[in-house]
């Protein structure tokens, strides 16, 4: 009875708690600048809409710079920094349908498309006996290999939501603090607010973007680098010989669920 | 002895002839097989090797494109 009694109030926890989660996320990728964003985690009824903080100026832009090593070599490196629309990348899930749908964007055409994907993302997780407090909350230690990285993770069964930032979910509370071993992610929750009303008009299935699936999405980021070459081809004086060509990514994800099939 | 000194002179005239005719040709092959600039003329073998390191920071990852082209040198102003 008495467990009947916690089920049923976990379960009403769900299914009618609002909340809005604040968190600082440091991606600092070896060889690249570090990338530090706030996010935001809103919550109600069963569902989650994660969100990076819309830039408040354009980020997307394009910075070159030429260096002649000598006579015979020279090197041209550009940096591009996509910025966001007035939606930004969205990461929505619901618990009844277990369903998690993206909305990211590329570069594709000289232009900054967004793009939808779903995708079901089951992490096994492993509880261990280790705990410490987050902002007052008591928060047990999880671990897990997700997409060729071993995370860390912190989660509180007080607010017993399987969500978090990102991708990741599927504990039996919200996680609080998420880091992988090679210290190169990093999420941890800054802010915590419960009940959040205003999180019912936030929580919405993201729509606007073309509807692709995840391998679509990956496939034409990758097709990008035959765009690229033929416009670096295009821009050179004629006579031009193309030698090589190379593509080397490092992100929160290094592996991809299709690639171990 | 004329007959001979005259075809002698003929032949080494002829001679002369045929090498300076090629004078062009044979500077032309020297200047494609040599790595030197020429006022007019850059060597055919004469590369600028250019790579370009375009990085697309995409917010959750990093993307890196190397590209690497043999220009061919500039032909200066004649």
């Amino acid at each position: 009875m008495k467990y009947f009694f916690l089920f049923f109030l976990s379960i009403s926890f769900c299914y009618s708690q609002t909340g809005k989660i604040t968190y600082s996320s440091n991606l600092n990728f070896n060889g690249y600048e570090p990338i530090e964003k706030t996010s935001f985690l809103y919550f109600n009824n069963g569902k989650s809409y994660y969100q990076n903080e819309i830039d408040k100026i354009n980020r997307t832009g394009k910075d070159e710079n030429i260096n002649k090593d000598d006579e015979n070599k020279k090197t041209t490196n550009i940096k591009i920094r996509l910025g966001s629309d007035s939606i930004g990348n969205v990461y929505f899930s619901n618990l009844q349908s277990n369903k998690l749908v993206c909305r990211e964007a590329l570069y594709d055409d000289r232009n900054l498309n967004y793009y939808i994907y779903e995708d079901i993302v089951k992490i096994e997780w492993e509880l261990h006996a280790e705990f410490k407090e987050i902002s007052t909350y008591k928060c047990q230690k999880a671990t897990a290999k997700f997409r060729g990285r071993n995370y860390v993770a912190w989660f509180t069964t007080e607010i017993p939501l399987s969500f978090g930032p990102y991708k990741f979910r599927g504990l039996p509370g919200l996680i609080l603090e998420i880091y992988d071993q090679t210290g190169e992610v990093y999420f941890s929750a800054e802010r915590i607010e419960i009940p959040y009303t205003q999180a019912n008009q936030k929580v919405q299935n993201p729509k606007v973007g073309t509807v692709i699936s995840y391998q679509e999405f990956v496939e034409k980021g990758t097709s990008n680098i035959n765009k690229i070459t033929q416009a670096i081809l295009a821009r050179s004086p004629e006579g031009t010989k193309l030698v090589s060509t190379d593509i080397k990514k490092n992100g929160i994800e290094l592996e991809y669920p299709w690639e171990k099939e | 002895m004329k007959k001979l000194f005259f075809t002698l002179s003929i032949c080494l005239f002829s001679l002369g002839a045929f090498a300076f005719g090629n004078n062009d040709n044979q500077s032309l092959i020297l200047l494609e097989n040599s790595k030197v600039f020429s006022e007019n003329f850059a060597p055919i073998n004469c590369v600028i090797e250019v790579t370009t390191i375009i990085t697309i920071d995409h917010g959750t990852y990093i993307e890196t494109i190397t590209v690497v082209t043999y220009e061919p040198c500039p032909i200066s102003a004649g």
